[in-house]
């Protein structure tokens, strides 16, 4: 790569100017940001505000309001309203960041310019991808994108979650509902349990004779023992989990005759909740920087182990022990920007640091979590010491636990976006 | 009798004569060790599951003797060899005198 | 075998001696470098991803906090003496110099 740009610039083409050029006189050197989320956004908006205009810093995402997955579950839980989980981008905008609302199509590295799907193109200098997560096409038999709507993922939020929810309220006396857990690794590990959570709250109170039926291809999961004992507690009878030793890897769904067939015996269903197996957003596998499913990154500043001139954040990385979560992305965008603005305007470069903490809620106020330090090794991001719940804590305890996730929600999102507008 | 308790087995259901198979078995039960206390401050009473049987006809196969410090929803995997066709039986023994129940027929073929 | 043996066993005693030496020495003996409010600029990063601006809930606020309370409070994570898992996590992977920096950020008043 490196040798070919030499070439390229080398040739006279004048189009595009190396960023050196740039800084001293024609512009500012270009950041470009794909993907608004917990990496993109907040990457984009310690950008401008570090970098106080020395760099000209671009947000490409196509939503124009971004609701977030973490807290989705307290709303399929009727605890939260859809309006709480939902941020505009006004903030980055009045921040500095030109926010671009479209879709990235196609990334072309020699050049460095990106394609937007409505035709026009954007130059870098550094690009920086938090697209998320896509789906692995037939990774649940019988299920494709285009029977979300009877068998709804509800793994990106907003409309698919709001259907989710509606479809709980519509479940028959009784009735049963179904999810088909994702392999690792995948966004949000607590996630799917997290959702069970909240849906087993709701039937409890207008349902109390339904069912709730996981198929997991996992032999565990994340916070098992927390979950088990909160869903014995609070759901007696409810869960049925049917983890890997017993078939629950082996699925089919029928979204026609809303079945779910785990090991070769078939259930009707009410709603089916299909998680299936995930990968990098499709922008990253576009761009060339994946290996497998997975956009490998340096872990000293979440640079792509392909360019050097690009950098992944948050789930569509494969940086090494860190979860795939929103807590994660915001901790490593930052490390990014820093590291990027010391690359294009000889600003001060500090050492990574990295943390995350993933908070679930098993019921109203009995909220869990675990979380870990990070350092950056020269093969990942390596986890240093961490903590998690106990199972048997106090209820004062986990209520102080639900507290602390609102207070984080609420820091976070504002750590992202900058202070709501009131 | 506790409630919400489901027993689930697996194993495989047709084999050679001789054969050593995997047995896993999965009971959803609470397993309150009786060392927890109420936000009163009273203890919590034990209720557990405290033995497990599998049996291939008459012959026992395991019987296990289960303790407090085990988990909810209790998972045991063994292995257990096949001389003929038959039946698995699996029993349970819940602290409150309920015994769960289960079985898998498994054909020599 | 013997050469071998007691290079293995040096170096183990220097770790657990260097580990328990900077511990002991913040604990015992609290005394911090100048702090590097700019280091600390970028360290408070981290703090915010929890710490916001808000009504003092579960997670309180830490805007506005003087550099003695600041580097007392991450102290007294680190060596045990205020305990929540988290923050106890966070403080033992910050050194004196970290410290420092944050609670030299954080008087700045940058955050108020």
């Amino acid at each position: 790569m490196a040798l070919n740009r030499r070439g390229f610039l080398g040739a006279g083409a004048g189009v595009l100017a190396a960023p050196a050029v740039l800084a001293e006189g024609h512009a500012r050197p270009r950041v470009l940001v794909i993907g608004g989320g917990a990496g993109g956004a907040t990457a984009a908006r310690y950008l401008a505000r570090d970098g106080a205009g020395a760099v000209a810093v671009t947000l490409v995402e196509p939503s124009r309001v971004y609701v977030s997955c973490f807290f989705s579950n307290l709303y399929l839980g009727g605890l939260k309203r859809i309006e709480e989980i939902g941020h505009s981008y006004g903030g980055l905008a009045r921040g500095g960041v030109n926010v671009v609302h479209d879709w990235a199509v196609a990334v072309d590295r020699a050049a460095r310019v990106v394609t937007l799907a409505g035709g026009g193109e954007l130059g870098y200098d550094r690009l920086i991808l938090s697209p998320g997560i896509d789906f692995v096409e037939g990774a649940v038999p019988g299920w494709s994108l285009a029977a979300q709507n009877a068998m709804p993922h509800a793994y990106k939020a907003g409309s698919q979650t709001e259907l989710l929810r509606a479809q709980v309220a519509a479940m028959p006396q009784g009735g049963i509902f179904a999810m088909v857990a994702p392999p690792n690794p995948y966004r949000c590990p607590p996630g799917p349990y997290e959702r069970v959570s909240m849906v087993a709250h709701v039937l409890k109170e207008t349902n109390p004779t339904a069912k709730i039926l996981i198929a997991d291809p996992k032999p565990k999961f994340s916070k098992m023992s927390l979950f088990e004992e909160g869903w014995a507690e609070h759901y007696p009878g409810m869960i049925d989990w049917v983890g890997e030793d017993f078939g629950g890897g082996v699925v089919r769904v029928d979204p026609d005759a809303m079945t779910l067939s785990i090991d070769g015996e078939a259930t009707r269903v009410d709603v089916c909740n299909v998680i299936p197996a995930m990968k990098a957003g499709r922008i990253a596998q576009i761009a060339g920087v994946t290996e497998g499913n997975w956009a490998p990154v340096h872990a000293a500043d979440m640079s792509s182990r392909v360019d050097p001139d690009i950098h992944v954040l948050g789930d569509a990385a494969a940086q090494g022990d860190m979860p795939k979560s929103g807590f994660a992305a915001n901790s490593q965008a930052k490390v990014c920007a820093n590291a990027v603005l010391a690359a294009l305007t000889g600003s001060a470069q500090f050492p990574p640091r990295y943390a995350n903490t993933c908070w679930s809620l098993i019921a109203p106020q009995d909220g869990v979590k675990v979380g870990a330090t990070y350092e950056a090794t020269a093969e990942k991001i390596a986890r240093v010491d961490g903590f998690i719940s106990q199972p048997g804590e106090t209820a004062a305890l986990r209520r102080e636990t639900y507290g602390e996730s609102e207070d984080w929600y609420a820091a976070m999102t504002a750590d992202m976006f900058g202070a709501p507008v009131t | 009798m506790a409630s919400g308790v489901k027993s689930r087995v697996k194993l495989p259901r047709r084999v050679t004569a001789g054969e050593v198979i995997p047995i896993k078995t999965l009971i959803t039960h609470r397993m309150e060790s009786g060392q927890r206390v109420d936000e009163a401050g009273a203890v919590i009473p034990r209720a557990i599951i405290h033995r497990f049987t599998c049996h291939f006809e008459d012959e026992a196969v395991v019987d296990i003797e289960v303790h407090p410090g085990i988990a909810t929803n209790p998972f045991f995997e063994f292995r257990a060899r096949v001389p003929r066709s038959g039946v698995f039986r699996f029993a349970w023994y819940d602290d409150d005198g309920a015994v769960y129940t289960d079985s898998q027929a498994v054909e020599v073929v | 075998m013997a050469e071998g043996k007691r290079l293995i066993c040096g170096g183990l005693v220097a770790v657990l001696c260097g580990g328990a030496a900077a511990a002991d020495a913040l604990c015992s003996d609290p005394v911090l470098p100048a702090g590097d409010a700019a280091y600390g600029a970028y360290l408070a990063g981290s703090c915010r991803s929890c710490h916001g601006a808000g009504d003092p809930g579960a997670i309180p606020a830490i805007a506005g906090m003087t550099r003695e309370d600041f580097a007392a409070a991450l102290i007294g994570y680190r060596c045990g003496r205020r305990t929540h898992a988290g923050m106890q996590g966070v403080a033992r992977s910050l050194g004196p110099r970290e410290i420092a920096a944050l609670a030299a950020y954080f008087a700045t008043g940058a955050e108020d």
